[in-house]
């Protein structure tokens, strides 16, 4: 069962990687979707291991939010907003792909100091989660797109989902719930905005979004 | 009943009925009227804090009020209350086009929506809790900034949004890894409270809590804009309605901040002390300098006192990185003079704003003659702000620099540069505002005269009065030993 928990979380990893490597936005939801289905796949394993009611809300709270409403919305938002297009990191893809691969080796030693205080069992799942959510700051950071800097913010929010299974049984339900609320409300009041700016600019180009910009 | 029951439902009160309301100075009054009772009701609370000295706890021991808590109480109801009187004048100077009727009823709502969020951060003793109300209060205050639908009014808000949203996010990165480091001593939820973590801190693993301190720290970090995460910040001051840059720079900046120093409080217990205080002094310095040097080329007036509010930050977080009660003292103090000093310039730069239909800085001309009220007072606010005597930020910062004597004494050098720059660059872009010899002039009148004056006058009273009586007070021993 470990090994097969281990396996998903780094193929949770591996999709990050290729997210960072598409040009094209209908990739990004695709594999994001993918993303989701893997972690509820994480948790739902984590949950057979540790049968504890925490864990059973937290499972249902992912399967509602992240298998079944956010592509919905995700899929909706991608058609209205007719995105076929192709988009630049911007700095070239190998270099990404290196800096990447650098963070995740950053993560593995960080996690490496504090192994006697986790334990063997979870430091693996532990570092790749980290690295995880610096791979969607990436993800975030080097994209002139307004769309796939949401996908980084939803990707990072799989790795916090993939962290908190993986450390602990199960938070308390509050935890649990906000930060199920965080996911959805967060994700209407970007597709809002998305849309506005869409109907303002006529793209969704951070180029455009540059006015305030400081120049010396 | 409990006080902090009382002392919310004000503002769940207001949350309910204002969206109901349709007229818009009904809705105005009414929304001044509720946050005047929430800080009658925060009375008690504080009185029963600082004078029965007794933590108030509620909910299940997650809202609790310790003296800290009601310290930011007291600023936080203060200020929203003098906030939603000033809105009043503000809101009856909109031209109408710019502020349709549903984007008004959001106004109030999102309002009183956000400082909701920012009193339970404040009073939260679960630090889930504590989360879901940063993160509510970012989402309200995220409609508040793109209120005005402009191109650059959507920039900042998106700007705000997506950083943000990456602090809030890796904030609950570093709550998910304290309640693992807390999870062998502490059972379920006790696990998530504030009281239990500071009690049982030395029995965790202080390098986890370490590693979830820097999470915490860069994530409400950006919201408190720190150098390198403050880049939403001007951009946010700048393009939102007056009102809200003054509640984003007076409160939301100091809650960010109080979050950060729980934590810190948290790690000031385990080995890693230092730790804590030495990431609060980095940043605390580099946001200072940075701030400081950003101000000289600032073009327009809410930008430039956006900067002064990472410079002021700056200054807060040495005081608590230093650590000692001196120190300590010297950063609340300059917390509320901060407060209460900034939220007076926004009002004024806001009615500047308001007369001239611009905020940029070349423009604006020999005001003391044209509009004579608004002129001085933004030259008053200014002078508070820069800690000219005998405004209470001259002594929180006069205290602050005896405080890094004591402890480190080369530190005192760029905390000095830090202060003479921004002194000469806020006075050198301010100057020509308050006189010149051709005044800007227009005959665009404002309306509703009192509620725009009546806010900056009760702050910078209060700014001076602070100056003139703390130092009496530190007189005191003295007397006592000489008599």
């Amino acid at each position: 069962m470990n090994s097969l928990l281990l396996f998903l979380v780094s193929l949770m990893v591996g999709l990050s990687f290729l997210m960072l490597m598409q040009t094209r936005v209908i990739n990004l939801v695709k594999l994001l979707v993918i993303q989701n289905f893997i972690l509820t796949a994480y948790i739902f394993c984590k949950a057979l291991l540790y049968p504890t009611s925490e864990m059973y809300l937290s499972i249902t709270i992912t399967l509602v939010i992240k298998v079944i409403i956010l592509p919905w919305a995700l899929w909706k938002l991608a058609k209205y907003l007719k995105l076929t297009l192709h988009i630049e990191p911007l700095i070239n893809k190998s270099t990404l792909q290196f800096i990447g691969i650098l963070l995740v080796i950053l993560s593995l030693l960080l996690s490496h100091q504090i192994e006697s205080t986790i334990g063997e069992k979870i430091i693996v799942t532990f570092s790749l989660a980290l690295a995880n959510s610096m791979l969607a700051l990436l993800l975030i950071i080097f994209r002139r797109k307004s769309i796939s800097q949401i996908i980084g913010l939803l990707v990072l929010e799989n790795s916090i989902f993939l962290l908190s299974a993986t450390l602990t049984t199960g938070l308390p339900w509050l935890v649990e719930l906000g930060m199920g609320f965080d996911v959805l409300i967060g994700f209407m009041i970007f597709s809002l905005f998305l849309l506005r700016i869409h109907a303002t600019y006529g793209s969704l180009n951070l180029s455009y979004l540059e006015k305030l910009k400081e120049r010396i | 009943m409990n006080f902090i029951l009382l002392f919310l439902i004000p503002s769940l009160l207001a949350i309910i009925i204002l969206p109901m309301i349709a007229d818009r100075c009904i809705a105005a009054k009414m929304s001044f009227l509720f946050s005047v009772f929430s800080f009658l009701c925060a009375l008690p609370l504080i009185f029963s804090v600082y004078f029965h000295d007794q933590t108030v706890f509620f909910l299940n021991q997650w809202l609790f009020c310790d003296k800290l808590g009601a310290f930011f109480i007291g600023i936080n109801s203060f200020i929203l209350m003098s906030t939603s009187f000033y809105s009043l004048g503000y809101l009856a100077n909109e031209p109408p086009e710019n502020l349709s009727k549903i984007i008004y009823r959001y106004y109030h709502t999102f309002f009183h929506l956000f400082s909701f969020g920012m009193l339970i951060v404040i009073l939260s003793n679960n630090i889930g809790l504590m989360w879901i109300a940063m993160e509510l209060s970012t989402i309200a205050s995220v409609v508040l900034v793109a209120l005005y639908q402009t191109q650059e009014a959507l920039e900042a808000a998106w700007k705000y949004l997506i950083l943000c949203g990456m602090g809030i996010g890796l904030a609950l990165l570093g709550t998910v890894i304290i309640y693992f480091a807390a999870h062998d001593q502490l059972t379920n939820e006790q696990g998530l409270l504030w009281t239990a973590l500071f009690a049982n801190a030395p029995n965790f693993s202080a390098k986890l809590l370490a590693i979830s301190f820097v999470f915490l720290f860069i994530g409400y970090g950006t919201k408190a804009g720190f150098f390198p995460l403050h880049n939403w910040l001007p951009d946010a001051h700048s393009e939102g309605p007056a009102p809200i840059s003054a509640l984003l720079s007076g409160l939301l900046l100091n809650v960010a901040l109080l979050a950060i120093f729980r934590f810190k409080l948290i790690l000031s217990k385990t080995s890693d002390a230092d730790f804590a205080s030495h990431l609060l002094l980095w940043f605390g310095f580099a946001s200072l300098l940075f701030a400081s040097f950003s101000l000289m080329r600032q073009r327009k007036l809410k930008r430039l006192f956006a900067y002064s509010s990472i410079e002021h930050i700056g200054l807060i977080s040495i005081a608590l990185g230093i650590g000692t009660p001196l120190a300590y003292f010297a950063g609340l103090l300059h917390l509320l003079m901060h407060s209460l000093s900034k939220t007076a310039a926004f009002f004024s730069s806001g009615s500047i704003i308001q007369r001239f239909h611009t905020q940029t800085i070349s423009q604006l001309k020999g005001l003391t003659q044209s509009f004579p009220f608004a002129g001085w007072s933004l030259l008053f606010c200014c002078f508070a702000l820069l800690g000219l005597p005998p405004s209470g930020i001259f002594f929180s910062e006069l205290l602050l620099l005896l405080a890094i004597l004591k402890t480190h004494a080369l530190l005192a050098l760029p905390l000095i540069i830090g202060l003479v720059v921004s002194f000469i660059a806020i006075f050198y872009k301010i100057q020509p505002i308050a006189f010149s010899m051709y005044p800007l002039t227009n005959d665009h009148l404002l309306k509703n005269r009192e509620a725009l004056t009546l806010p900056i006058m009760i702050h910078l009273f209060l700014v001076l009065l602070a100056g003139m009586i703390i130092p009496l007070l530190m007189m005191h021993p003295i007397a006592h030993v000489l008599w």
